[in-house]
């Protein structure tokens, strides 16, 4: 059970292309800074991508207010940095993916 | 494996390739268990022939050649980023073992903790 952050936006193809192939199903994603972009597009990726295999899919809500992501989006938990504390400490690790 | 460290960069192009280093040979001097990956365009790294001295750089691959000195054996490559970016001769001294995307995979999963550069 790994917390992978993610602070990218998908432009970085690579990136999200190397999350992908080493995310568990068991593992989560936390999209963080210009991460936050990502909550845009992953109702509509494919089978293969992170949002796909990960358990959960959060996004901070401070980074998403900030950059004018809706805060109604499906599949994505809106969290706080409390919350986001709490869950690094519940994950075996954290992986940061930048 | 207690200590993955992922490597992700070119050499000369940004001070990751340097830190992730500091980081593994630090490590290795406190007896941790330690991998590193190199993945992507970290392979670059690899390359035999490198001359940084006229931009003023140290020579990462020579750097490199001393993480056995420090306990740090483990140490892969990633043989898709290889593939992808033509990749076919590697410094010969530096002991390296290519790393498959599923074995990569499981470095991920099983490591205790993995940081990414």
């Amino acid at each position: 059970m790994i917390l992978h952050t993610l602070n990218k936006t998908r432009t970085k193809e690579d990136l999200d292309h190397q999350l992908s192939e080493n995310i568990g199903r068991s593992d989560s994603v936390i999209l963080i800074e210009d991460g936050v972009y990502q909550a845009l597009t992953i109702a509509h990726c494919s089978l293969a991508h992170w949002a796909n295999i990960a358990a959960q899919v959060y996004i901070l809500k401070d980074d998403a207010l900030a950059r004018g992501i809706p805060l109604d989006l499906d599949n994505i938990t809106y969290i706080d940095y409390k919350q986001f504390v709490e869950l690094a400490l519940s994950h075996s690790k954290v992986i940061s993916w930048y | 494996m207690s200590i993955l460290i992922v490597q992700q960069s070119a050499p000369y192009g940004s001070s990751n390739a340097k830190e992730a280093l500091d980081i593994a040979l630090a490590a290795g001097t406190f007896d941790q268990e330690v991998a590193i990956l190199f993945t992507g365009d970290a392979c670059y790294q690899l390359l035999a022939d490198q001359n940084p001295k006229q931009i003023d750089q140290k020579n990462i691959s020579q750097m490199l050649k001393a993480l056995p000195i420090y306990g740090i054996e483990n140490i892969l490559v990633d043989k898709e980023s290889l593939e992808i970016r033509a990749i076919k001769e590697l410094d010969k001294d530096l002991n390296l073992k290519q790393v498959s995307k599923r074995e990569i995979k499981s470095l991920y999963q099983n490591a205790k903790s993995v940081l990414r550069f």
